[in-house]
């Protein structure tokens, strides 16, 4: 029987699988796609969030605390997080005067934040527009590319020794003596405890111990643009009358510095629905266009995720000893996965004998586009595949892709983790072939999602 | 003290040309000779329509150093063999084009597998592969090249409908696509190959002179042909 059972491995399953992985424990997670981070995780926005309103809510101070242990984290599992900072702009008078009391709002809060002139965002954003009267700067804001800061949690947990399964969806639960019976289809798992971190579905694992709740999908959608250092900072016009509609979204940038504008919030019947519409790229442009003297240059993709929502917080409870919700988790999720993981570790500490491992394994992982001329020369002397590139745009090699494989066989995993792929479509097909050489097939994210035939 | 990026029509031509003036150029590319003929002489309706620039291409004597070049001024470049950095007195950049991504095609939906570029279905079908059953090619751009692909398909057994359109569209599946809806009009298929037009490609911004498709943006190669004529002769 193992002592720990997570069901998801999105960035909260991911987080609590990494945090458990650092103690004496059996622990195994199951996911439906086929890697890590591939549902609700791959389509937010990868903002790391300076705070979340209401003040005092679980999903503000999880935020606060979880902010705060981010560059720790990114260290400890070598993901790429950059404080790029969020300038908060006043682009009438009103807003303009709203902004001491801001101000103080937040730092009674806890939350630094810094005024800036109109003169001082114009020299930060040259793009911006000229009548903007001017702002407040929040310098713990910041950006990651959620699917690799999940899958890398999800490698050092494996290389602690947790157990993964991925295509691996759960059927069923039912009580066994002290533990549970995980019914999946990929066999039965006995747990002493279940940690439901299923998404958009937790009302649906939730339901099988007999916890009623209900998740609703929220879809935001979110235009790339390809033109890198049309903005350094993410960029948030302070809404005159703040509702559901207005609030949110921004003109955001990516990991890499690549313009992203959204998400907006639209309600939608399925939790499948990940679908982008013509109108709802017209309305963000639309929305965000205003801001700027221009829009940036060229159209990568369109994307939409789905945020799963159970009321207006997070919710995580323990409804029957042994198996703990980690539910509802929308915005600001990815910013509060540490301090989730920290709760729910403490939630077991009631549960479970909770003893630290001696010895913790940092797994590594090199980019071959952050080495120096010397490092690659070695790694290029012990491993030939670093010196076979195949992505051009972000200098991605050979050995790098096929070391994602086993983060999860799939191109998404792979696009993600590596980056290879992620602004043009010209090494796509030589990733396939990668794929399809290692693993036999290839799948875009789960079963049934098949590239080539 | 001549290095040329990429070792497609254009550069081979520049790099031969040179060599008449007298000037011995170092050709480098990532995947050898051949550029993106390397993969057309691969599709027997390709090798037909673009049978001037592929025999140019074989017939050429003309030496690629393999590598990969990920910087100009100074030339950084990485290979198997390691990583080398040269001074270049001048740099002749001929990394051609590549397709829009769907999005900047107007492809809007999901994203699901089985949307493709036509270039990355050209890839995969030069190596045999299978790209579905029931195909759906939509072209923003009329050019030769997609009936060429079209007669292929036909030939290698798919189901093959082409949409000549500048309407948006939508792709509608669960897994993989299932139907796309163009105008008001859904049209049942598992496979989307989108032609909407090319770019650039040379995302290291490598600088130099620029010649060949990397201007010109295009599967007609007689444009190419020209732009080539044009700054070389």
């Amino acid at each position: 029987m193992k002592d720990v059972l997570i069901v998801g491995a999105g960035v909260t399953g991911s987080f609590i699988a990494k945090e458990l992985s650092k103690y004496k424990l059996d622990v195994v997670v199951v996911e439906r796609k086929s890697g890590a981070g591939l549902d609700q995780t791959k389509g937010c926005s990868g903002i790391i969030h300076p705070l979340q309103l209401p003040f005092g809510s679980l999903k503000s101070k999880l935020c606060l605390k979880g902010n705060a242990m981010m560059d720790e984290e990114a260290d400890e599992l070598g993901f790429t997080f950059k404080r790029v900072g969020l300038i908060l702009v006043a682009t009438n008078f009103i807003t303009f005067l709203a902004i001491p009391l801001i101000q103080l709002y937040f730092k009674v809060n806890g939350v630094k934040s810094g005024r800036l002139s109109r003169k001082k965002i114009l020299e930060m954003v040259p793009n911006i527009r000229r009548d903007i009267w001017g702002g407040l700067f929040l310098p713990t804001a910041g950006v990651v590319n959620p699917v690799e800061m999940t899958a890398c949690a999800m490698r050092f947990a494996k290389a602690n020794g947790v157990e993964f399964h991925y295509d691996c969806e759960v059927t069923g639960i039912e009580r066994k003596g002290e533990g549970f019976v995980v019914k999946t289809t990929k066999g039965d798992f006995e747990a002493k405890c279940v940690i439901n971190c299923a998404g958009l579905y937790a009302d649906d694992i939730a339901k099988m111990v007999g916890y009623d709740m209900e998740i609703t999908p929220g879809k935001g959608t979110h235009v790339v643009f390809e033109e890198r250092g049309f903005s350094n900072h993410l960029v948030v016009a302070i809404p005159l009358k703040p509702n559901k509609r207005t609030k949110g979204g921004g003109a955001l940038i990516g990991f890499d510095g690549k313009p992203i504008w959204g998400p907006n919030l639209i309600d939608v019947d399925s939790k499948e629905d990940t679908s982008v519409k013509k109108r709802e790229v017209m309305g963000i442009m639309e929305k965000f266009s205003p801001l700027f003297r221009r829009k940036p240059e060229g159209v990568v993709a369109f994307y939409a995720g789905l945020r799963s929502i159970a009321g207006r917080d997070f919710v995580i409870n323990q409804p029957v000893e042994g198996f703990i919700n980690v539910a509802g988790i929308q915005s600001p999720g990815l910013t509060a996965a540490p301090a989730i993981a920290e709760m729910v570790i403490e939630m077991l500490s009631s549960v479970l004998k909770l003893e630290r491992k001696e010895e913790i394994r940092k797994p590594e992982w090199r980019r071959t586009a952050e080495m120096s001329d010397e490092e690659l020369k070695e790694a290029i002397a012990e491993n030939k595949d670093f010196g076979e590139i195949i992505c051009v745009c972000n200098m991605v090699s050979k050995a790098e892709i096929l070391k994602a494989l086993e983060e999860g066989a799939c191109f998404d995993t792979v696009r993600h983790l590596t980056w290879a792929g992620m602004d043009c479509c010209k090494c796509h097909a030589d990733i396939f072939k990668l794929i399809e050489e290692r693993e036999g097939k290839v799948k875009k994210e789960m079963e049934g999602s098949e590239i080539i035939w | 003290m001549v290095a040329i990026i990429g070792a497609g029509y254009a550069s081979l031509t520049v790099a031969e040309k040179l060599l008449e003036e007298g000037v011995k150029a170092t050709v480098y590319d990532l995947k050898g000779k051949g550029g993106e003929f390397a993969v057309f002489a691969r599709i027997e309706e390709l090798r037909e329509l673009y049978e001037k620039f592929i025999e140019r291409i074989e017939e050429s004597q003309v030496d690629v150093v393999r590598g990969f070049v990920a910087s100009t001024n100074p030339l950084r470049i990485v290979s198997d063999r390691g990583v080398e950095k040269k001074e270049e007195k001048e740099v002749f950049v001929c990394t051609g084009a590549v397709d829009l991504t769907p999005a900047a095609s107007e492809v809007y939906g999901k994203r699901l597998a089985g949307i493709y570029t036509l270039e990355t279905a050209i890839r995969l079908l030069a190596d045999g592969k299978r790209v579905g059953k029931r195909v759906l090619i939509l072209s923003r751009k009329d050019e030769r090249i997609v009936s060429a692909i079209e007669n292929h398909l036909t030939r290698k057994d798919y189901e093959v409908e082409v949409l000549h359109s500048e309407e948006p569209v939508e792709v509608y599946g669960s897994k993989r696509v299932e139907r796309v809806e163009i105008a008001g009009e859904s049209v049942p298929c598992d496979t989307l190959i989108v032609y909407g037009g090319r770019k650039p490609f040379n995302p290291r911004k490598l600088e130099g002179m620029l010649v060949g498709n990397v201007v010109e943006c295009t599967y007609d190669y007689e444009k190419v042909y020209r732009n080539v004529q044009r700054i070389m002769f």
